[in-house]
């Protein structure tokens, strides 16, 4: 998985680009690891991400946890339908905002 | 349609998904099968064979074999995964609650959840001290 990264106005943001699965998963923990500190909220696009399993899903549900409650904190965008359709189902749509 | 029973025996490591994977999506793809189902079924694969990996025999090491066939109308995949690690099945858990929030929510369970929702059957046997998973999934859209 490719993982690019850019803060603007302490706003994280990172560009995600193939399959979030267990190879993946630890790599994005790592990069949020070192780029979210101060950083007062993260946008992920997810336009080039087609694949998603729990590893993946359990880092949104870490990041959600790690960053407190709010959850505006958390913004994903141009998610595919069958990445969606994931989310939903497992309930972490609720902790994100998808945009 | 009809795709005869292949076997992979693989060591049962991490390292090793993306063999698993693309040994069951080549007989997905033999059958025709579209995309999105062929992710739905992957994902499937991915839980169950990082379970095993990770579960199966630790801290020791061993293998893990993985069957797959076509057959039957519609068309439906039939994949089995088996090991002779410690007996566990991964169906007797409840499933998450999917509506707890972030802080309240137990990490773990969300794969063989996953599982069940993405594929059309599971089932669970301990049979001749191995463990054996099968699951089924019609590979032509429904509705």
């Amino acid at each position: 998985m490719k993982i690019e990264g850019q803060m603007n106005n302490r706003v994280l943001s990172v560009i995600l680009e193939g399959r979030l699965d267990t190879d993946a998963a630890p790599l994005l923990e790592e990069f949020l690891t070192e780029n979210l500190p101060g950083a007062e909220s993260v946008e992920l696009d997810f336009s080039g991400v087609d694949y998603i399993s729990s590893a993946g899903l359990r880092v949104m549900v870490w990041l959600s946890r790690h960053t407190g409650i709010s959850k505006g904190f958390i913004r994903i965008r141009n998610m595919k339908s069958s990445v969606k359709g994931i989310f939903e189902l497992t309930g972490i749509s609720d902790m994100v905002v998808v945009e | 349609m009809e795709i005869p029973v292949k076997e992979l025996v693989t060591a049962a490591s991490v390292d090793n998904l993306e063999t698993v994977t693309e040994f069951v999506d080549e007989q997905l793809e033999a059958a025709d099968c579209p995309m999105n189902i062929q992710l739905q079924v992957e994902l499937a694969v991915e839980e169950i064979f990082v379970n095993i990996a990770s579960y199966a025999y630790a801290p020791g090491t061993g293998n893990a074999t993985v069957r797959v066939g076509v057959s039957g109308e519609p068309a439906t995949a039939e994949i089995t995964f088996m090991d002779s690690g410690v007996q566990y099945d991964p169906l007797a858990k409840d499933d998450p609650d999917v509506n707890l929030p972030a802080s309240e929510r137990d990490i773990g369970g969300l794969g063989i959840f996953l599982t069940k929702k993405n594929m059309d059957e599971v089932a669970y046997e301990y049979r001749d001290g191995m463990n054996v998973f099968t699951m089924k999934k019609i590979l032509t859209e429904q509705r």
